[in-house]
């Protein structure tokens, strides 16, 4: 992508999301090294982009949801954003299908989803994986997984670097919240807690060495409520590339 | 026990059985069903009622729960002896606590139940109240309450709960049952595996059936649609041992073609249809009275499986909660664990019903929000959203947040 477009509209925006823009810094660093990787051309609206308004809806606050729709769409429109790129999967549902749902055609833009850009950039022969090994298991982001149907591209990413892959007990479709959700681990902690504790007992029980997934906010519930010797991992942190 | 591991397991081996049936299908067209009926439920109940009076049976119709054991206690008069089958309705009204207070002697007589009853336990699921019971567990709580050994087996249980439970029914004055459906054309159908149902219905002179005023379809061959989903979402099974279909009490003209209402089955049938709060959920919430109570919702809950029983109030999961919204109040929706639920859509995906569970947990969060009901953590985040544009507030350079309002 050239200057000129940059200016005139066409921009790919990479929105990391808060969970990643303030509290998985490195996170964001890595992730953006991938578009570097993937020869993605991408803007970045640090502190002008808002919330994508997940966890305001998911508390009650829907009008509020809509003033940060509005404000994130409008932002979008006047700086020539047509596409926009995340790797978090809860900003993700909002882009790709909430926002739609409480706009209608004034949302008007590209989402795409950062792994799943990589894994086809991967099977094309564009990227190469370094090779990896170990027995891990991999979480599916409520967002993710029931809520777009994301369940293969991550565990395919995961496969092609070497991994070898396990599950846990309750998978996919049928896979059990790491319990931060949905604000319960703000407004219910103790029995978020115990979700985090039910989804490592699974973790464990599933034979692997490390526990990842693809969302900060999943790592981070694990990570506060490991009683394991296992660690949590962000999808990017297993990932390299030749 | 450890009971996370275990209702893992149990609708694992459930969620293996009900797959195999086509659930779309299933599911889509019990949802338009529903969704038909909603939209002329007023007419509908109309036809109910005429058609049910003329089958015999009594009918009377409760705005909440206050009338409708008003109604039910006048139905069966002090110091009976009560059999009851398992109903969904008569734990939100409380039946057996206030027909209790007039001295009846109420037995439950599903298994479940009265598994809950003899072991003291919360019954923790509304299909599989007893799922978290061991039979070592039960064995003993058998033996304390009847003085007698029983090999812990679920068989040997089961046989043994077959005598103790037919002696109640043998001698009750009352049968009152839940119902699955009522068609529009004037009959009720109840669905069960155990045979429970088929004598309390039957045995006692007087039936006294309970429903909410949302199971009326338009004719018999939609209440077998609701069964067939019932068995399949309830229990993984592709119909249940049994569906009965009444329509009225016992007869027979085989004397001098005289009728005589009373005969082998029930001599009186009376049906009490429960409004408490259903018609207010109409306005806001439609699509939750396409419930036909299987229970599905809860299956797959992180949530449910942490809290179990206190994961709503008199129904569990995030059906139960809702509901509890309207058949109770907004404040013991809270008390249900409203905020627990991580949205994680779990009970959407599995609903045969369709109804939007998910969004109509945040939806019910708004209400509360706007019943001026706020937690700190929602209070904190939403001063950082409107005044930062994110929910962690002033993130200074170099810092991180420690408390993760996210998602």
């Amino acid at each position: 992508m050239g200057f000129f477009d940059k200016i005139l509209g066409g921009n790919t925006l990479y929105y990391p999301g808060c969970s990643t823009k303030f509290v998985a810094k490195d996170v964001e660093e890595r992730y953006k090294t991938w578009f570097k990787k993937l020869g993605l051309d991408f803007v970045q609206l640090s502190d002008l982009e808002k919330c994508c308004g997940s966890p305001v809806l998911n508390a009650g606050y829907i009008d509020d949801f809509k003033k940060l729709a509005e404000a994130n769409c409008d932002l979008f429109h006047q700086r020539g954003i047509n596409r926009i790129v995340t790797n978090c999967p809860g900003c993700y549902l909002q882009f790709k299908k909430v926002y739609l749902e409480y706009l209608g055609e004034k949302w008007d833009f590209q989402v795409d989803y950062l792994l799943t850009i990589m894994l086809e950039a991967v099977k094309a022969g564009k990227v190469k994986l370094k090779q990896q090994s170990g027995k891990i298991t991999y979480h599916d982001p409520c967002h993710l997984g029931r809520a777009v149907g994301v369940y293969d591209e991550p565990r395919e990413l995961l496969r092609l670097s070497g991994y070898e892959l396990v599950e846990m007990k309750s998978n996919r479709e049928y896979s059990l919240c790491c319990g931060a959700g949905g604000t319960a681990n703000m407004n219910a902690t103790e029995t978020s807690q115990k979700m985090a504790g039910a989804r490592w007992q699974q973790a464990v029980d599933s034979g692997a060495q490390q526990l990842v997934s693809p969302c900060v906010m999943c790592t981070y519930q694990f990570r506060q409520n490991n009683k394991s010797a296992m660690e949590a991992k962000e999808f990017c942190e297993l990932i390299d590339f030749e | 026990m450890d009971h996370f591991n275990h209702l893992v397991k149990v609708f694992d081996e459930y969620r293996l059985k009900r797959d195999v049936f086509d659930k779309k299908t299933l599911s889509d067209e019990l949802a338009v069903l529903k969704k038909k009926n909603f939209a002329k439920r007023d007419e509908l109940l109309k036809i109910a009622v005429d058609n049910l009076q003329k089958h015999g049976f009594e009918v009377f119709i409760a705005k909440d729960k206050n009338e409708a054991t008003d109604i039910i206690k006048k139905l069966v008069t002090d110091k009976k002896k009560i059999v009851k089958s398992k109903s969904n309705v008569g734990k939100e009204i409380n039946l057996t606590e206030v027909l209790e207070a007039q001295a009846c002697d109420v037995k439950e007589t599903d298994l479940g139940d009265w598994l809950s009853v003899v072991c003291q336990s919360e019954e923790i699921h509304p299909v599989l109240p007893a799922v978290q019971l061991t039979e070592e567990f039960i064995v003993e709580k058998i033996k304390a309450k009847y003085g007698v050994e029983i090999e812990a087996k679920a068989e040997a249980i089961a046989a043994f709960a077959r005598e103790e439970i037919a002696k109640f029914i043998a001698a009750a004055d009352v049968g009152i049952s839940g119902v699955n459906a009522i068609s529009a054309d004037g009959a009720l159908m109840i669905l069960e595996n155990e045979g429970n149902i088929s004598k309390v219905t039957r045995l006692p002179a007087h039936h006294i059936a309970i429903s909410g005023i949302e199971k009326i379809v338009e004719n018999l061959t939609e209440t077998l649609h609701v069964a067939k989903c019932a068995a399949v979402w309830g229990t993984g099974q592709d119909w249940p041992a049994y569906v009965s279909i009444i329509a009225g009490p016992s007869k027979t003209a085989d004397i001098q073609n005289k009728v005589v209402v009373g005969v082998q089955g029930a001599q009186r049938v009376s049906l009490v249809l429960i409004d408490n709060g259903r018609s207010a959920m109409a306005a806001k919430y439609p699509e939750l009275l396409n419930c036909i109570n299987c229970g599905a919702c809860a299956n797959f809950c992180p949530a449910y499986y942490q809290l179990l029983e206190k994961f709503g109030y008199k129904y569990l999961g995030a059906k139960g909660i809702l509901w509890t919204a309207f058949n109770e109040s907004l404040q013991k929706a809270k008390e249900g664990n409203l905020h627990a639920c991580t949205l994680c859509e779990s009970c959407g995906l599995n609903c045969p019903a369709q109804i939007p569970l998910p969004q109509y947990i945040r939806h019910l969060r708004e209400d509360l929000i706007k019943s001026g009901d706020e937690t700190e953590g929602n209070k904190e985040m939403m001063e950082h959203v409107r005044k930062y544009g994110n929910p962690f507030g002033e993130v200074k350079e170099g810092e991180i947040p420690d408390k993760l309002y996210c998602c």
